[in-house]
C-alpha cells in the first residue's frame, strides 16, 4: 500500500509540473470561459444592427430593401399571368426578371457567376410545373418558398374565379396552427448523458495514453529495472494508474468548476440555442454517486489495458501502434452507446450494453439521468465491470511484469505465452 | 554472524538458447565477489535470477537460508543499462527511489543529500537528470541503488564510461562499502579493477562456470609464472638473450617494461644474477602470479 502512495504521488506531482500539462489545462479553461462569454458578446453586438430580423435576413418594413439577387422567370406560353408581381411581393430581396427563353444560355452564365436564378414555367397536366436552375446543389435558393407562394397564387385565383367566399379562401390557404407539449420541458438530461459519455471517452482515452506513456518512457529511460527491483510491478502499474486517473478528476473537476462559473457569472439569463435554454440537470446524490463510480470503474479498466500497451514498447515512437488494441475497443463501445443512446426503441441493446463491462462505463451515465435504471441492473452491471476490471489486471500485470524488461522488438501476445 | 548468499545449481534459458548452466556459488563473508565473463555470459541474467527479476528455471538462490525476496535482505542494485528519469530532478528522484526501498520522504532526503555531498554532485540536486554528464549520471544511479543503506548490493558494470576521476571516486565508495561489512556483487570487464577488490569470483563463459573460487587461492595454484622488467631498450637488446639461454619467453613488450613468462623462482632468480653481473640494472623486476585478465584469457579461451 505505502508503495502504491509513493508511486502514486510521484507520478501525481511530476505529471501536475508538466508544461503540457499545465498549457492545455489553461487553454481549455480559457475556451470555456471564452465560450461562456460568447453569447453575451453576440447579443450586445446584434442589437446595434438596424433595419434586420433577429435571425439576420432583411425584413420587409418601411427601410427601403436592397434586392440580393435576380430571378430570371421565363413564361413563354404566359402560364400563370401576373407571377412577377405576386413573387416579387412576396420576396422583395429578390429581383424577378420577365425573361426570354431565347437567352438562356447568357442567363446560365450570370447564373454560374452569381446567386441568381432561374426559373422556367412550363404546361402541366393539372397546375403548371416549374423548372430552376440555380449555381450548384450546395446554393440555398428559396425554389421551395417560390413554389408555395405561386401554388397558393394560382388556388386563390381558381377560387376567386369560381366566386369562392373570401373567408373560405383565407381558412383554404391557412394552415392548421398546433403545438406540442411535452410533460417534460427540457433536454438536459439527454443533452447530459452524451456530454458525460464524451468527457469518459476523453478520459478513458486521453489519461489512458497518459498511463501508457508513462509506462513507456520509463522503459525508454531504463528506469524500469531500477524500479521493479524496488517495489512490485503490480504496486507501481497500480500507483501508476491511480495518479493519472487522479491526474483526469482533477483537470476535469478544474474544467467543471469553470463551466459553472461561466454558466453562473457570464451567460445571459434566458439564453437560448435555437429555442432551447442551457440548464445542467439536477442529479440526486445517488445518480451522482454512481456516475462517479462508472467514471472510475470505466477508466480504471481502460486504463489497465494502456499500461500493458505502453509496457510493449522499447520506443515512444511505437506507443500509436502499440495502442491500436485498446483504442479500437472503447472506440467500437462508445459508439455503441453513442447510437444506442441516440435510437429510439433501443431497450435492449442498451440492457445488453450496460451488462458488458467494455460498454457499461458509456451507456449508463445516460441511462441513470434519463430513465429508471433497476438496482438489479445497477448492480449487476457494476459487479461484472468489477469483476472484469480484476481479470484484465491480473493479466495486465503479469503482461506488465513479463514485458518491462524486453527491449528491441514489441513485445507480442505469442512472446508472453512463450515466457509463461 | 554474517548472512550468506547461496545460489544452487541455478539455470535459466531463453528458448533454446541456455543462458546460465547450472550455476552454483556462495558467498559468505564481506567484500566484492566478481561475476566475470564474455559478452552474452550470462551476468546479468544471474543478477536478475538473483533479484527475482526474471524468474530461474532451476536451482536455489536463498539468503540465510530462506528464498531471497526484498522482505529476506535489504539489497541495491545498479543495473547496466543506466536508467534515470531524464526530466526529474536529482534529489527529487532519488528521494524517490529511497521512498520504495521502505525510507521516510525525510530520511531519504536526508541520505541523497548525504550521498550527492559524498560523490561531488550536490551542486545538481534541483538540476534535471537529462542536463547532467554521463559520468554523473552514473554517480545518481550509484546514489540511487545504495541510498537505503542495502547488505546486498550488486552493481552490473559500475565502471563502464567511467574517465579516471570518477573511477577513483567509485572505487573510494566501493572501499567504504567494503569497510561496512556490505556484500558486493561487481560484473565487469576490467580485470584490473575487479582484481583489486575480488576477494571471490566467478569466471562463467555462454552460461558455463569455468572457474570460481577465491582469487588468491586460483592464482596462488598457477605460482609465479610471470617475470615483469623495466630496463630501457638498449639494456633489453642485451637482456634478450641472457633470457632466451634461460629458457625465460617473452610474452609482451610494452612501453616501460617487458613480460616474461617463466618456469620457476630459481629460473628468475638466475636471470637477475646474470643481468647485475653483465653491468644491466634493472628500474623493474618483478617475479609474479599470473593477472586475473590472463587467467581470464586462459580459461576463456579454453573453454571456446
Amino acid at each position: 500500500m505505502r508503495d502504491i502512495f509513493t508511486v502514486f504521488s510521484f507520478t501525481l506531482r511530476d505529471n501536475v509540473r508538466k508544461k503540457s500539462f499545465i498549457i492545455i489545462t489553461t487553454i481549455v479553461l480559457v475556451l470555456i470561459l471564452g465560450a461562456c462569454a460568447l453569447p453575451s458578446l453576440l447579443q450586445g453586438g446584434s442589437e446595434s444592427e438596424p433595419g434586420t430580423t433577429p435571425g439576420g435576413q432583411p425584413g420587409s418594413g418601411n427601410v427601403p430593401v436592397e434586392k440580393a439577387y435576380p430571378c430570371y422567370v421565363i413564361d413563354t406560353d404566359n402560364t400563370i399571368p401576373g407571377v412577377i408581381n405576386a413573387l416579387s411581393a412576396a420576396f422583395p430581396h429578390i429581383e424577378f426578371k420577365e425573361g426570354s427563353s431565347n437567352q438562356v444560355d447568357e442567363y446560365k452564365k450570370i447564373v454560374e457567376e452569381s446567386s441568381a436564378i432561374i426559373m422556367e414555367i412550363a404546361k402541366g397536366d393539372i397546375l403548371p410545373e416549374l423548372k430552376f436552375t440555380v449555381k450548384s446543389i450546395f446554393t440555398s435558393a428559396p425554389t421551395n418558398e417560390i413554389k408555395e407562394v405561386i401554388r397558393q397564387y394560382l388556388v386563390s385565383g381558381a377560387m376567386t374565379k369560381a366566386g369562392v367566399d373570401e373567408d373560405l379562401q383565407k381558412m383554404a390557404m391557412s394552415d392548421i396552427q398546433y403545438s406540442t407539449i411535452p410533460l417534460k420541458m427540457d433536454a438536459t438530461g439527454y443533452t447530459a448523458g452524451i456530454l458525460i459519455t464524451m468527457i469518459m471517452f476523453f478520459a478513458v482515452y486521453f489519461y489512458g495514453y497518459g498511463v501508457a506513456m508513462s509506462v513507456a518512457s520509463e522503459k525508454t529511460s531504463r528506469v524500469m529495472e531500477t524500479l521493479i527491483v524496488s517495489a512490485k510491478p503490480s504496486r507501481i502499474l497500480l500507483g501508476k494508474c491511480i495518479a493519472m486517473g487522479a491526474l483526469g478528476l482533477i483537470q476535469l473537476s478544474l474544467f467543471i468548476l469553470a463551466g459553472v462559473l461561466g454558466y453562473n457569472l457570464l451567460i445571459p439569463e434566458n439564453f437560448t440555442i435555437s429555442g432551447m435554454p442551457i440548464e445542467f440537470p439536477s442529479f440526486s446524490v445517488s445518480t451522482a454517486l454512481l456516475l462517479l463510480v462508472y467514471f472510475l470503474l470505466g477508466y480504471s479498466l481502460y486504463a489497465m489495458i494502456n499500461s500493458v500497451c505502453g509496457a510493449t514498447v522499447s520506443r515512444s515512437e511505437d506507443l500509436q501502434t502499440a495502442m491500436m488494441p485498446s483504442v479500437l475497443i472503447s472506440l467500437t463501445a462508445f459508439y455503441a452507446a453513442y447510437f444506442a443512446m441516440l435510437m429510439p426503441d433501443s431497450g435492449s441493446a442498451k440492457k445488453i450494453l450496460t451488462y458488458i463491462p467494455f460498454t457499461s462505463p458509456f451507456i449508463m451515465p445516460s441511462r441513470l439521468l434519463n430513465e429508471t435504471v433497476g438496482a438489479v441492473d445497477i448492480l449487476i452491471s457494476v459487479l461484472l465491470l468489477i469483476a472484469a476490471i480484476v481479470l484484465v489486471s491480473l493479466l495486465s500485470m503479469k503482461f506488465y511484469q513479463a514485458s518491462v524488461l524486453h527491449y528491441g522488438q514489441r513485445f507480442k501476445l505469442k512472446d508472453f505465452l512463450k515466457n509463461r | 554472524m554474517l548472512l550468506a548468499l547461496t545460489v544452487q545449481n541455478v539455470s535459466k534459458s531463453f528458448g533454446s538458447k541456455k543462458a546460465v548452466d547450472n550455476l552454483s556459488f556462495e558467498i559468505s563473508q564481506p567484500g566484492v565477489f566478481g561475476l566475470l565473463g564474455t559478452n552474452g555470459a550470462g551476468k546479468t541474467t544471474t543478477i536478475r535470477m538473483i533479484l527475482g527479476i526474471i524468474p530461474k528455471d532451476e536451482g536455489v538462490i536463498h539468503w540465510d537460508g530462506k528464498e531471497i525476496t526484498s522482505k529476506t535482505v535489504r539489497y541495491g542494485y545498479m543495473p547496466e543499462e543506466r536508467g534515470i528519469y531524464p526530466k526529474v530532478k536529482i534529489l527529487e528522484q532519488l528521494t524517490y527511489f529511497g521512498q520504495l526501498r521502505g525510507m521516510s520522504r525525510h530520511d531519504a532526503a536526508k541520505a541523497a543529500k548525504y550521498w550527492l555531498e559524498r560523490l561531488g554532485v550536490a551542486e545538481y540536486q534541483n538540476t534535471l537528470a537529462e542536463k547532467l554528464s554521463k559520468g554523473n549520471q552514473q554517480k545518481i544511479q550509484l546514489i540511487a541503488a545504495i541510498i537505503h543503506d542495502p547488505e546486498l548490493i550488486f552493481l552490473d558494470e559500475p565502471f563502464s564510461g567511467l574517465d579516471p576521476i570518477n573511477t577513483d571516486v567509485f572505487k573510494n565508495i566501493i572501499e567504504e562499502l567494503i569497510s561496512q561489512n556490505k556484500i558486493i556483487v561487481m560484473s565487469s570487464h576490467q580485470m584490473f579493477t575487479i582484481e583489486q577488490y575480488c576477494r571471490d569470483l566467478v569466471i562463467l563463459n555462454k552460461g558455463c562456470t569455468v572457474l570460481k573460487g577465491n582469487l588468491r587461492a586460483i592464482k596462488g595454484g598457477y605460482g609465479h609464472t610471470n617475470l615483469s622488467l623495466g630496463c630501457s631498450p638498449e639494456a633489453f637488446e642485451k637482456a634478450l638473450p641472457v633470457a632466451e639461454r634461460l629458457g625465460i619467453k617473452l610474452i609482451e613488450k610494452r612501453a616501460n617494461a617487458y613480460e616474461f613468462k617463466i618456469n620457476g623462482d630459481e629460473s628468475a632468480h638466475a636471470f637477475l644474477r646474470e643481468l647485475v653481473d653483465s653491468g644491466i640494472c634493472p628500474d623493474r623486476f618483478e617475479i609474479r602470479e599470473p593477472s586475473l585478465h590472463e587467467i581470464f584469457v586462459e580459461k576463456v579461451g579454453a573453454a571456446e
